[in-house]
């Protein structure tokens, strides 16, 4: 019964924590410009976020070494320091767009301007990575953040014509005025958004910082299994709003206000009240994940001590890092920068890192000396592969996509 | 390394490059040390090359990076160091060799602990509840 | 760099290329003004799905007023950002009186909406974003005359 309980919660703090503010940007966005033509990218970057993330699961049970430890032992230095350098630099983008996202969220809320908010969300992001046990953490946001589940609740509630829906989601066609290179652009975005770099990273990692052995890989298969493309299901609930919400009248979502829109046409006051706390509770528990994570990642590629399982004083360059990171971002958006701006870069760059993210997960979770018997089985080898070159596609053609459509105009 | 393999009489035989390079290095309680940057190696008299210690920190790493980044390592570390050298753990503490090395001392004990010293005296010590045990 | 032929024929396109300038036609200027007006009628439109929430009670003063407020400096920059834009001819003076005159009505409505839901008048905002219906199809006619 307990195991069961145990399985049950990680699956809902997995759904809950699926969504942070790039999804929740890039989703809503599409859905007002597009509809549902590009509602099929969705599933094909839950299916690649799954595959990956059982992986890295999976070698952080079999070895007790999360991935990107490997990944210099497998690739050599420079290689590594490569893979560092672009994982390190799009986490940290992600960590300050999710803090702009927790004090956009609040604003929207009090009505106090985001930027007084930005050092306050810093503070307390840095307070909780210092303070709360890492299961605690990722409970307490990951179920807060399955209140996002009003999205799906407004679009039932809004009434769609399903066949419609249904229609329009699997014959993908470009609306009146639209080009094939900006319809593009916004398919590896949204692709860039549901497949993000740090998922990855914090995943494994997340496995040693709870201690998983071999017993728990069929407890971090079905978070994955389960819990991911549920979360899937949650991006696909925000895309349906927007585009029963601000598509048929033309309009373009560019605000965190306008994403948080449909759920109050829906369901009043009560809808609005509980999505601005979903869309808090998911951004916060994303900024969480993506400082932890940029500790993670130097640390773990220069062998130092990492983790919340011990004291801070033994993993002091750890936690430098995770603060300066912190702090940094902090003061990117208190440039004044324009949050939403900076959540569209951050999930373009993190498109075009995504083959140096995932090749090398794939040679690891193939390495019989780290994963005895458990290395990847044909399955997970030949989607493994037909997924590295989707997201080689992908991020070879993020840049010029985006110079030739200026960032989507 | 030449084409003379001397076999041991005994144990396994490793390939420094596959084995011990940029493996993490553990104490006997599992907790991480650092990473086997680069090797010491001494040339004995019958020509074979013996490992003498592990290497570690930018002083070790940079060389093995190479280029302008390894170059930038090296000096950033040589100009905050003083011009300390690289960290040194002598071989003989070296107890086993698995998908991590293993080390019978105490991460205390050893002496490359210069950047991690810092960082925790003067930031981490000053934030209450740095030595509180993890939940 | 190549013989005297050479110089000379590259000389004769640099002076070319200097003559013709920023090419910029009323083509050019007619593209600008209809992908402003396209933005334009997509925030009057946010605005309106804003005043119809405040209509129906569903949401706080808070998340009204923060809308209203994005709305209104969303459109200034677009405003501001089309008439930094200089018109080429006369033919291009005319559009940009018209399209000017359509920013100039909304921003004004949008301004006042911000200013009536700041001081909690809520249920005065329907009445303020009457003409919002008419600038929104006036703004979408302008563009898809001139795409």
């Amino acid at each position: 019964m307990k195991r069961l309980l145990a399985v049950t919660l990680g699956i809902l703090t997995a759904i809950g924590g699926f969504v942070d503010i790039g999804d929740l940007v890039a989703n809503a966005l599409v859905g007002s410009r597009y509809g549902f033509a590009l509602a099929w990218v969705v599933p094909v970057g839950v299916v690649g976020i799954c595959l990956y993330a059982e992986m890295c699961g999976r070698v952080a049970a079999i070895s007790g070494r999360p991935v990107f430890d490997l990944i210099r032992e497998r690739l050599g230095p420079r290689l590594g320091l490569a893979n560092l350098a672009a994982s390190f630099l799009v986490t940290a983008l992600t960590l300050t767009a999710e803090i702009g996202g927790v004090a956009l969220a609040l604003e929207l809320a009090t009505s106090v301007n985001y930027l007084l908010w930005v050092p306050l969300v810093g503070f307390l992001v840095w307070l909780v990575i210092w303070r709360v046990g890492f299961a605690r953490m990722e409970q307490v946001f990951g179920l807060a953040g399955l209140l996002l589940i009003v999205f799906a609740v407004a679009l039932w509630k809004l009434g769609p014509d399903w066949g419609q829906v249904l229609h329009d989601a699997s014959h993908p066609a470009l609306p009146p005025g639209e080009g094939l290179p900006t319809y593009l652009y916004y398919a590896i975005a949204l692709f860039g958004a549901a497949m993000t770099p740090y998922e990855v990273f914090f995943f494994s990692s997340g496995g040693v910082e709870e201690h998983w052995t071999r017993r728990d890989v069929g407890v971090a298969r079905s978070n994955v299994f389960i819990g991911f493309p549920l979360g899937g299901v949650l991006s696909l609930a925000i895309m349906g709003c927007t585009a029963l919400v601000f598509f048929p009248l033309g309009v373009g979502v560019d605000t965190l206000g306008q994403v948080a829109m449909p759920p109050a046409v829906a369901l009043g006051k009560v809808g609005l009240a509980i999505v601005l706390v979903g869309i808090f509770a998911a951004t916060f528990g994303a900024a969480l994940e993506t400082g932890l994570s940029a500790g993670y990642t130097v640390a773990q590629y220069f062998g130092w001590q990492w983790g919340k399982f011990v004291r801070p004083l033994q993993a002091a360059r750890f936690h430098g890092v995770t603060l300066l990171t912190i702090v940094v971002g902090v003061m990117v958006m208190l440039t004044t920068v324009d949050p939403i701006k900076v959540t569209e870069y951050s999930i373009v760059f993190s498109a075009v890192a995504l083959p140096l993210t995932y090749l090398p997960i794939l040679i690891v979770a193939n390495d019989p000396e780290y994963m005895g018997e458990r290395v990847n089985g044909r399955i997970s080898n030949t989607l493994g592969t037909v997924y590295l070159v989707l997201v080689l596609a992908a991020s070879l053609a993020a840049i010029p996509l985006m110079i030739a459509t200026k960032a989507g105009q | 390394m030449s084409g003379v393999e001397p076999r041991p009489a005994e144990g396994r035989v490793y390939d420094a490059y596959l084995h011990l390079l940029d493996r993490q290095v553990v104490d006997p309680d599992g907790e991480l040390i650092c990473k086997v940057d680069d090797l010491e190696l001494e040339l004995a008299e019958d020509g074979a090359a013996y490992v003498r210690a592990i290497l570690t920190g930018p002083a070790a790493l940079g060389p093995r990076i190479g280029g302008a980044a390894g170059a930038l390592m090296t000096a950033v570390h040589a100009r905050l160091s003083g011009g300390a050298g690289p960290g040194r753990i002598p071989f003989h503490l070296v107890a086993d060799i698995g998908s991590a090395v293993t080390v019978s001392a105490r991460p205390a004990d050893l002496p490359i602990r210069g950047f991690e010293d810092w960082v925790r005296t003067t930031i981490i010590d000053a934030i209450p509840g740095a030595s509180d045990a993890p939940e | 760099m190549g013989t005297p032929l050479v110089k000379r024929l590259l000389a004769v396109l640099l002076l070319l290329a200097a003559c013709a300038g920023p090419s910029f036609s009323y083509r050019d200027y007619e593209r600008k003004a209809a992908h402003t007006a396209d933005e334009a009628a997509s925030v009057v439109g946010s605005a309106m799905l804003t005043v119809e929430l405040a209509n129906g009670r569903r949401a706080t003063r808070a998340y009204l007023s923060v809308l209203l407020g994005e709305a209104e400096s969303t459109l200034g920059a677009i405003q501001q950002t089309f008439e930094g834009v200089q018109p080429p001819d006369r033919h291009a003076d005319r559009l940009r009186a018209e399209l000017g005159e359509h920013l100039d009505g909304a921003a004004d409505v949008l301004a006042a909406l911000r200013i009536e839901v700041r001081r909690g008048h809520v249920d005065a905002l329907a009445g303020i974003a009457e003409p919002l219906g008419g600038l929104h199809d006036a703004l979408e006619k302008l563009a898809e005359e001139h795409r």
